[in-house]
Order: structure tokens, then sequence, then C-alpha cells
């Protein structure tokens, strides 16, 4: 046989070894999580019941429901937005596996962009799994992508014109969750998911709902709440409680020009009051160094503590880090406080709940402590 | 449809890189096109 | 002598009536407006500390010239937030020429002017400093969330200017300055 075709033959045997390698890995992720509802929980759901494309597709995501049988208001909490974004995946496993509602209902969806936790961002070098010591012993939790994947929705047009306001973003956003309310029946696979969720508002009458996420340490809007000019006084009274907790938010306001995202389509296309909160995520910054688990919940990384210590970005980085444990707290303690002055301004709906940790017994004690 | 469009000529693409794997003599060009494989399997098998 | 000790009397009394109700009446008097240099958040804060202290105020996030009618103080809370003009429709430029107009105007009608910067390291920063430094700089009095000075940026400015800085650590804890301030 000739020289070039052994190495061909070759070439193609290495090829097929290590696509079947990374398969292995890459098809791991498509396993979701076991999640530990607490007792109180009332029904288990899914998208799908609110937009029945998504029906066995992975953007079915999964829908917690916990009613307390008493008249109140209700409460839909999402994590996993942007699945790279832990602490507002793990904030929604610590609610939907403790809470217990004594007035009014909760919903959690812990993994909105349930597609997103099938893969990873390319070009990031980001670790699938992170690893947290529970009471049952060792959990995996994936670590996913920002967007849904693109086996779910392939190609990227080159612009993506958001629906229905035409405004035009990144091709690459087609695929985020975050710009495509409020989504149709009938359009991406991603809008259906949005749509499916602002269907779940409207049926399910949710009174507030709250949207967790993360960003980069050097992004300017970290540490905030970010209300639509409905519930402004609300988002005002909690930043100014959570001081009393010495924590600090800052305050913003959804801007009516920035389509797309849920603090400003839920609050326009629905009558719930929406908040949208971020907490500071050392793993999607750009300045970070070594990329693994251990970043993502421990959050302490050296070259953000060299940028602190040389002054030479202004960024908002503890040296201490970042850890997961402190970034659920602060998303924990702000659903509390948004809640509270929720309840100080409704005159007829209240939501009462216990059981849930606060920002100091997390900080105490550690998430892995609340988790089953 | 757009998707199965993308698919189709993404497998053209692999079928000519793997004639071309077959039919270049210069070890290091064929090198390069099992880059180029690499992930366009992944993608025609909907793994990656 | 009884004529010339009547007089010396009355002129006394008149004299402290006089200062007694100049000390009474507060420099910086009500009703006040509070606006936004650079439209943060922030300036919501702000109202609802000041409806806390029962003050008399309102709040224009884009005040202009015709907001200053019968206001005594204007107290201007700077802090830029993209999210916050894109809330406003306005564009930066716009937002920049706005504080600069409104504050000649207050300096026009000698209304006092009093910086309230709250948002602490968040409302830094190249882009919040062109307005914290226009602000500052024009203030009479400045209240400052301590965590905003940590580079002494204000208290430098406040030391230039001779004027009146409160640093405090917390936003609830300017509620103290405020009421001071007032009354």
């Amino acid at each position: 046989m000739k020289k070039h075709l052994i190495i061909a033959i070759i070439i193609l045997v290495i090829v097929i070894t290590l696509d079947s390698i990374s398969a292995i890995e890459f098809i791991a992720m498509k396993s979701p999580e076991k999640l530990y509802p607490e007792n109180s929980i009332t029904k288990e759901a899914s998208l799908s019941e609110y937009c029945s494309n998504l029906k066995g597709t992975s953007g079915d995501a999964e829908i917690y429901f916990f009613d307390s049988g008493n008249p109140g208001a209700t409460v839909l909490v999402l994590g996993g937005t942007h699945p790279n974004e832990s602490a507002g995946f793990i904030s929604a496993v610590v609610l939907l596996e403790n809470i217990i509602p004594k007035e009014g209902k909760f919903i959690i969806i812990p993994q909105a962009c349930s597609s997103g936790f099938t893969c990873t961002d390319p070009m990031e070098g980001a670790p699938e799994f992170f690893t947290l010591k529970t009471k049952s012993g060792l959990r995996k939790f994936r670590y996913g992508s920002r967007v849904s994947s693109p086996l779910d929705q392939w190609p990227d047009p080159l612009v993506y014109s958001q629906y229905p306001s035409g405004q035009q973003l990144s091709g690459f956003e087609t695929r985020n969750l975050n710009r495509s309310y409020p989504g149709r029946n009938d359009g991406t696979f991603t809008e259906e998911v949005g749509f499916a969720i602002m269907e779940l508002i409207k049926k399910e009458k949710v009174d507030v709902a709250i949207d967790l996420h993360e960003a980069a340490p050097e992004i300017p809007i970290i540490n905030a709440i970010i209300v639509h000019e409905k519930c402004r006084d609300i988002g005002a009274s909690a930043v100014l409680n959570l001081e009393f907790d010495n924590l600090q938010y800052a305050l913003e306001i959804s801007p009516k020009k920035f389509r797309g995202l849920s603090h400003r389509e839920w609050g326009d296309g629905t009558e719930v009051l929406p908040f949208l909160m971020e907490t500071s995520n050392p793993i999607q910054g750009r300045l970070r160094g070594r990329t693994n688990s251990e970043l993502i919940v421990s959050g302490k990384d050296e070259q953000y503590e060299r940028a602190v210590e040389t002054k030479s970005f202004r960024i908002s980085y503890e040296l201490t880090g970042e850890p997961l444990s402190i970034r659920v707290g602060r998303h924990i303690q702000g659903i509390k406080a948004i809640l509270d002055s929720y309840n100080d301004v409704s005159k007829d709906k209240k939501i009462i709940f216990e059981n849930i940790p606060s920002y100091d017994d997390l900080i105490k004690n550690g998430v892995e402590t609340y988790l089953k | 449809m757009l998707f199965w469009i993308y698919i189709i000529i993404v497998s053209i693409i692999t079928w000519i890189v793997l004639v071309e794997l077959f039919t270049e003599r210069d070890w290091k060009k064929q090198i390069a096109l099992a880059m180029l494989l690499i992930p366009f399997l992944l993608r025609i098998f909907q793994i990656k | 002598m009884k004529f010339l000790t009547y007089a010396i009397l009355i002129f006394f009394f008149t004299a402290i009536t006089f200062s007694v109700s100049n000390a009474q009446t507060p420099k910086y008097q009500q009703p006040i407006l509070i606006s936004s240099a650079g439209q943060s958040a922030d300036v919501i804060l702000a109202g609802l500390l000041f409806k806390k202290l029962n003050l008399e105020y309102k709040t224009v996030n884009l005040a202009k010239e015709s907001d200053l009618k019968g206001i005594k103080t204007l107290v201007i809370v700077p802090g830029f937030s993209s999210k916050g003009l894109g809330a406003a429709g306005i564009s930066r430029e716009d937002e920049m020429n706005r504080v600069v107009e409104l504050i000649n105007s207050a300096k026009e009608k000698k209304i006092r002017i009093v910086m309230l910067h709250i948002g602490g390291n968040a409302r830094r920063g190249n882009q919040s400093d062109n307005f914290n430094k226009l602000v500052a700089e024009s203030s009479s009095y400045m209240i400052v969330v301590s965590q905003g000075d940590e580079d002494k940026f204000f208290s430098n400015t406040a030391a230039d200017k001779k004027v009146t800085i409160k640093l405090v650590e917390k936003i609830v804890d300017a509620t103290g300055p405020i009421k001071e301030l007032f009354n």
C-alpha cells in the first residue's frame, strides 16, 4: 500500500479515537442532575405544558410548584437562564430543596435554559461539572453554556433580529434566552422556551418573578437588582433593607429600549413585577487565570487578586474571593428582601415562607449544608 | 429547514476532506485535514 | 440717662432677637428638588431617604430649569448608569449638558446645591467621575457613602472648595446628615 494511504488510515483512526473519547464527555453532559424537592412540593410540571413544541426536546425544563394551600401571592424564581452562572442555578436548587410556603405559592425553575446545560461555550476552556459535598455525598452539577446548545438551534444568523421589536444583536444572541422574550410559539427553539415562560407567568397569574444571574467582576452591573419601572419602589426599598444586613446592592432600572430581557418583557407583557439579580462570578471574567471547577466553587482567582492589589482596574472583587456560598447567599437574601418589600406594599396578597437559610447561615455553614 | 441544509453542507465538506485526506501526499497537509474532520464528525453525529 | 438705658436695652434685645431668628433659619431650606447626574437609580434611593424624614421634596430625574421654580435647595445624586440612560432615553452627552444647565440655573437663582453620592464604588470610574467631579465642584455640601471615597476623591474636592463633607458608612446612615442639614 502507498505511504500516503497508510498515513491517511492512521490519521482517520486517530480522529475516530479522539472523537469517541470526547463524545463520552459531551454525552455525559446530557444527563440531568437529580434534584430533591422539599416535601412541601405540590406539583411537578415542565415547560411543554406551556408550549407543546418543546415536548421531547432538551428545552423542556422542569418546573416545581410549592403551593401553601393558603391564599397569597405567587412568586416565580428562575435559575439557570444562563447555565454558566452557577449561583443562579444553585440558589434555585437551595430554594426547591428547602422551602416551606405558608401563604401563597412558589414556582421554581432551576434550569430555565435546560438546553444550555448540555454543553459548554466554545473557546472558554470551561469545566463541564463541579461537585459539592452534601449530606448525601458528592453531588455533581453541570456548568453549561451561556446560551442554548447549537445542537438544538443551528445555524446562528449573522445578525439576530429580536422578535417582535426588530432590535438587532449579534447572531450568537439568537440562542440567549435572556434576549428571546416574549418569544413565540412557532419561533426559534429559544424563542419557544421564552414563550413558554411568558405563558406560565400569565396562566399561573404570577405576582413577582425573579431571574437569577451572575456576571464577571469587571462588568459594571454586578451585585445589583434590576427592576422594571413599575416595581422600582419595591426594588429601592429592598436595597435599603439589605443594607441593614450589611449587603450592598446597586439598583438599576430596566432600559425601555433594550428588548428581549426578562425584566423588560415580563414587565411589559404581563402583570408580573419582575426583578433580575446579579452577583459577581470570577469564572466568567476575562482576567481569570486557571479555569476549572474549583474556581466556580471557591471564586478565588490570583489574577483578580493582582488586579485589585495593583489597582490596575476598577473592579469589585474581594481578596478573600467570591465563593459560591456568598454568591448564593446574596441571591437568597436578595429574594427575601424583595419579597418582604413586596409584602409591605401589597394590600391583599402576601408571600410567607420558611426554612430558607439566611445569608449569614450560608456563609457560616456553606451552601452544601442546605443541599440534600 | 436551514438546519438540514447546513448538515448537508457539513456532510459534503466532510466527504471532500476525506477524499483529500486519501489523495494528499504531504503528511503535514493530511494532519491539517484531520483537524477539520474532528469537529465536523461530531456535528454530523449531533454529539457537539 | 433713663432714655439712654432704655435705648441700649431695646437695641440689645432687638439684636438678640435678630440673631436668634437667624440662627433658627437653616441655611438649607425646603422645598427640595432631587435630581440625578448620570441617571443611576440611586436617585430613587435618595427619594426614599427624604420620604423617611418627612421632608418637603420632589424627585425629577431629568430636571430642567423650569423644575427649580419655588425650590430652595437642589440635591443632586451623581452616578453614571448605562441602563439608567437607556431607561431615560437620553444620551450621555445630553445628560451632561442637562446637568450643567441645571447647576448654572440653580446658581443664578441662588439655590444651594447639595451633592448626595450613595452609589459607593459602583458609581465611581471614568464614566461616573465626569458627573461626580461636575457636581462635587458645584456643591456647597456633600454627603458621601465612604466606599465611594476610598481614594479621597470627594474629600480632596471638599478641602479644595472649602465645603463640608459628611462621610457615612451605609446609604441609610445618610439620613443623619440630611436631617441635620434641613433642621
